[in-house]
């Protein structure tokens, strides 16, 4: 394979390396990535390195604790990543994440209201404000004499949407007794940690479907990302395409923040290094922030769940590793930003 | 010259506030013979018991009753009233507040409408420590402000007597705080009995149940006086703990705030823990007669002892919390409240 | 081949267009001439159907705009905007095969790459095919988007003040090729304000002036100065350079 094209693929086997690899570590001290590796062995060819007891636990823990949240972490990754790569093309703006239309306001919004009031599960709740945030910034952009909803609008009342469940999630936190604030802030930060079979059943759905649907329109996105009028000017109507593409992308981002909370700024960086990494074409970029995107948000995790005994919120650490990880790829290469 | 004139206004006005606060406080802490020191180390003083009590810290407000000087509550906190488990146990206690008749200056733990609350004459108001900003300006206008946190086991003891001696209640305190010592030295006597120490994971409400209490908390507080040890090392407030981690360590209990234990035992990664095998899962429920906040920390302690190290002349745990609530709030009481 | 009858337009109170009335033959290089405001614009804008036409027909073989749809319209009109801005360095032969958004779905074909190719060639722009679109020069930058065009392939190629940026060498290139492209089934046209690039390379002249048309005396005095003056508000002088005619401004103050 050419040099040329081998720096878009180099990278397709790393999920299965990531996960092999999250599946060996973790924060239990009496057992360390060597034994669960022995553990693989005697799995497969039956040498008896631990009593059945233990082999036991050793499965309970891969198999109910490790192997839920692996790969819940990473579909979330690849869907934060790949979303934010889509609206980056649809706005034109690389300064965009998939939170710009008011999703996380609305669905930590609604989480809290669940969580204060005990109606609905917080994650259902979640889900179901994040995408009326998105219904009513659309609303709100959208103006009757124009023939096109100008971005520029959508981005004006997707800040107002933002602030307007940011303000009722202030009441209800100043409302609430300190434990149930303990409980809203903490699941706003990311719970991650909180992952198990039935929450990757429930976001493995709506994800997949995000996703395919994103994967099918990566060229299309070339043709977005040069404008609206220049799509028009080769006679492609794009209005029902950015419909379309803001539907997946709330769709991937919904069910992500329902399943881990709200996890800053992935969506925004994490295109950036891919974009660095394989160019702008989305046709090569698209299926790189799924792969990319859920491997990285797996190695944070797997930082976050080795280091520390106890959990502290991803969304932490999405920062403090994402942020040198992203000024360093900035320093070091060439961007063409016109 | 044109900026003289507004400067010295503004000076004269700061001037004139702060001296005349200074002098009202002084005046009075000179007449007043009752006086304590809460929990901010701040003198709280009253010239005789007080007879018209707000109070916006439920656990103050649960004291005053067991200390029988509910008829001095004028006001109570918000929270009363909305949250169904406080509302239905306070109903049963107090009329007034069945029929919804006391004011309850307050939003929440955050929010006190000043106003409300000075319109109702308090002579002594009880405040958790949260609230610096109301603390500060209620002792400017000259009220009595107790300030409570019941953080220990220690501080509850002492802050119950503290309110007893400010509502005049002293005998009955003393009543009730030997009646605990009592209860402590019994559990501490079966405890002794025990061969081993048995350890407890403590388990937060509304489903998180890998938010745990560290070493620095009043969850660990009547764990040990219950005759156990908290499994969890830390000194951090709430840790969230890794399933993982929670395996390794495999607590011999597992006990959970007005929470189904069904919720831990359906658990597939939590099957191969001793307390969800052994059926050692407890559960604090109904979650006011446990307040560990109160005094009521020791019916939590002996409701865990007793679980935890049953022996065969044990009296059964609900005729051990019959007599301890009977003594707090009247034999009528202690039975409705365990419904 | 474009009729457009009785076309008036207004935002709001202000009326862009007065009755405009013209007609554009098939397989030629048009141009329209105008001063700046006077509507010329808002022509194009509502020949490329940015805008809907409210009141008047604008009818493309017979048949008004709206009624070709997807794939008929890219088939039928291609237009070039006057300003592209690109955020994303996209490589030229990337942003040439967008081109062909309107026929293939999910992916280019290998014919559609063929095509991208072949416009390159046409345009003399090969050597730019890997370099990244936000690295070319205006001229080049504009060559592209008419590759793009191209790739498109449509019946009639609308372009909005096209040599507008660019310097003499690719202003003089360019009107070339849309005269070529004239001859080869195409039909050009495009809005401009320079009369002498449009003398020297149009087929067919249009004028504009306060939104409405205006017409010379006869097809051959379009350079009269008297009449250019009523467009352009300037004097000017006839200059004759081989077979052909051009104006230059007249400059006896100095």
């Amino acid at each position: 394979m050419k040099m040329e094209t081998l720096k878009y693929y180099w990278f397709y086997p790393l999920p299965v390396v990531m996960i092999f690899i999250s599946l060996l570590i973790g924060p239990t001290q009496t057992l360390n990535a060597w034994d669960y590796l022995l553990w693989g062995v005697q799995a497969v060819f039956g040498t008896s390195y631990f009593d059945a007891e233990q082999f036991r636990l050793m499965q309970n823990i891969l198999v109910n604790v490790r192997l839920p949240r692996i790969l819940l972490t990473f579909m979330v990754g690849a869907a934060l990543a790949t979303a934010g790569n889509g609206l980056q093309a649809l706005f034109r703006n690389p300064l965009v994440d998939s939170y710009v239309l008011g999703i996380s306001s609305g669905a930590a919004f609604g989480a809290a209201l669940a969580l204060s009031l005990s109606w609905l599960s917080p994650n259902l709740s979640a889900f179901i404000f994040g995408v009326c945030a998105v219904a009513l910034t659309y609303l709100f952009a959208h103006q009757k004499h124009e023939s096109q909803t100008s971005l520029v609008m959508v981005i004006l009342s997707g800040m107002i949407v933002s602030g307007l469940f940011l303000a009722g999630l202030t009441v209800i936190q100043y409302l609430s007794d300190p434990f149930k604030l303990q409980a809203i802030v903490q699941w706003t930060m990311g719970n991650l940690h909180q992952a198990s079979w039935q929450k990757v059943q429930y976001a493995v759905l709506p994800i997949c479907i995000g996703l395919a649907g994103l994967f099918a329109m990566r060229w299309r996105l070339n043709l977005m990302a040069l404008g609206a009028e220049e799509a028009q000017a080769v006679g492609v109507n794009p209005r029902w395409e950015q419909l379309v593409l803001i539907a997946l992308v709330t769709v991937c981002t919904s069910t992500s923040v329902a399943a881990a909370g709200i996890i800053s700024l992935y969506g925004l960086f994490m295109p950036h290094i891919v974009r660095m990494l394989v160019g702008p074409d989305h046709r090569y970029s698209i299926p790189a922030n799924m792969i990319l995107g859920g491997s990285f948000l797996l190695m944070i995790d797997n930082f976050s769940r080795v280091l520390l005994t106890f959990e502290i919120p991803i969304g932490i650490f999405t920062m403090l590793l994402g942020a040198p990880f992203f000024l360093l790829l900035m320093k070091t290469q060439r961007t063409h930003w016109a | 010259m044109k900026f003289l004139v507004p400067i010295l206004t503004v000076f004269i006005l700061y001037g004139c506030s702060s001296s005349e606060q200074k002098g009202k406080t002084q005046e009075k802490s000179a007449a007043h013979s009752i006086c304590v020191f809460d929990s901010t180390n701040t003198k709280v003083c009253v010239d005789k018991p007080a007879q018209r009590i707000v109070s916006l810290f439920e656990s103050g407000l649960d004291g005053l009753y067991m200390l029988g000087q509910g008829h001095k509550v004028i006001g109570i906190p918000a929270e009363v009233y909305i949250q169904p488990l406080l509302f239905n146990a306070y109903s049963k206690i107090d009329q007034r507040i069945a029929n919804k008749q006391l004011a309850t200056p307050s939003q929440g733990a955050n929010a006190t409408n000043i106003e409300s609350l000075v319109l109702l004459k308090p002579e002594l108001v009880i405040l958790g420590s949260g609230q610096t900003q109301t603390i500060e300006l209620l002792r400017q206008f000259g009220i009595a402000v107790y300030v409570m946190e019941s953080s220990t086991y220690q501080q509850v003891k002492e802050e119950l007597s503290e309110i007893a001696i400010l509502s005049g209640a002293q005998k009955r305190a003393q009543e009730i705080l030997s009646f605990s010592d009592e209860i402590v030295a019994e559990v501490a006597a079966k405890t002794a009995r025990q061969p081993n120490k048995q350890s407890i994971y403590y388990a937060w409400s509304g489903g998180r149940i890998f938010s745990t209490s560290g070493r620095n908390s009043i969850t660990n507080d009547f764990i040990e006086l219950a005759g156990a040890y908290n499994i969890v090392q830390t000194d951090t407030n709430q840790p969230n703990v890794n399933p993982e981690t929670l395996i390794e360590w495999n607590p011999d209990n597992i006990v959970l705030w007005n929470t189904n234990p069904k919720l831990i035992y359906e658990r597939k990664e939590l099957q191969g823990l001793s307390a969800v095998q052994n059926r050692k899962v407890f559960n604090l429920s109904p979650a006011f007669i446990y307040n560990p906040h109160t005094i009521k920390i020791i019916i939590t302690a002996i409701y865990l002892n007793h679980s935890i190290y049953p022996e065969q002349s044990d009296l059964p745990v609900s005729a051990l919390q019959q007599r301890i609530l009977t003594k707090l709030y009247g034999e009528h009481l202690a039975q409705e409240l365990v419904q | 081949m474009i009729q457009i009858d009785q076309l008036n337009y207004a935002y709001g109170h202000k009326q862009v267009l007065k009755n405009i009335h013209l007609e554009f033959p098939e397989n030629q290089f048009s141009v329209i001439l105008g001063r700046n405001g006077c509507g010329k614009s808002t022509l194009f804008k509502l020949m490329a159907g940015l805008e809907p036409v409210k009141d008047g027909l604008i009818r493309y073989s017979g048949k008004p705009l709206s009624d070709f749809k997807g794939k008929d319209r890219a088939a039928l009109l291609g237009f070039l905007p006057q300003f592209h801005k690109t955020v994303f360095p996209f490589l030229v032969k990337d942003v040439v095969i967008t081109g062909r958004a309107a026929f293939s779905r999910y992916r280019p074909s290998k014919s559609d790459w063929e095509r991208v190719d072949q416009a390159l060639l046409d345009l003399d722009i090969e050597h730019l095919r890997d370099r990244p679109y936000t690295e070319l020069s205006g001229g080049e930058r504009q060559l592209v988007m008419i590759a793009r065009i191209l790739v498109q392939a449509p019946k009639v190629i609308l372009l909005d003040e096209p040599t507008n940026h660019l310097d003499v060498y690719y202003q003089s290139y360019l009107m070339k090729k849309l005269r070529q492209l004239s001859r080869q089934n195409f039909t050009v046209i495009a809005i401009m304000h320079d009369p002498n690039l449009a003398f020297l390379f149009a087929d067919q002249l249009f004028f504009m002036r306060e939104h409405e048309v205006v017409k010379p005396e006869s097809k051959t005095r379009i350079t009269d100065p008297k009449f250019l003056k009523s467009v352009y508000d300037v004097e000017f002088h006839e200059a004759m350079i081989q077979d052909k005619t051009i104006v230059i401004p007249d400059h006896s103050w100095l």
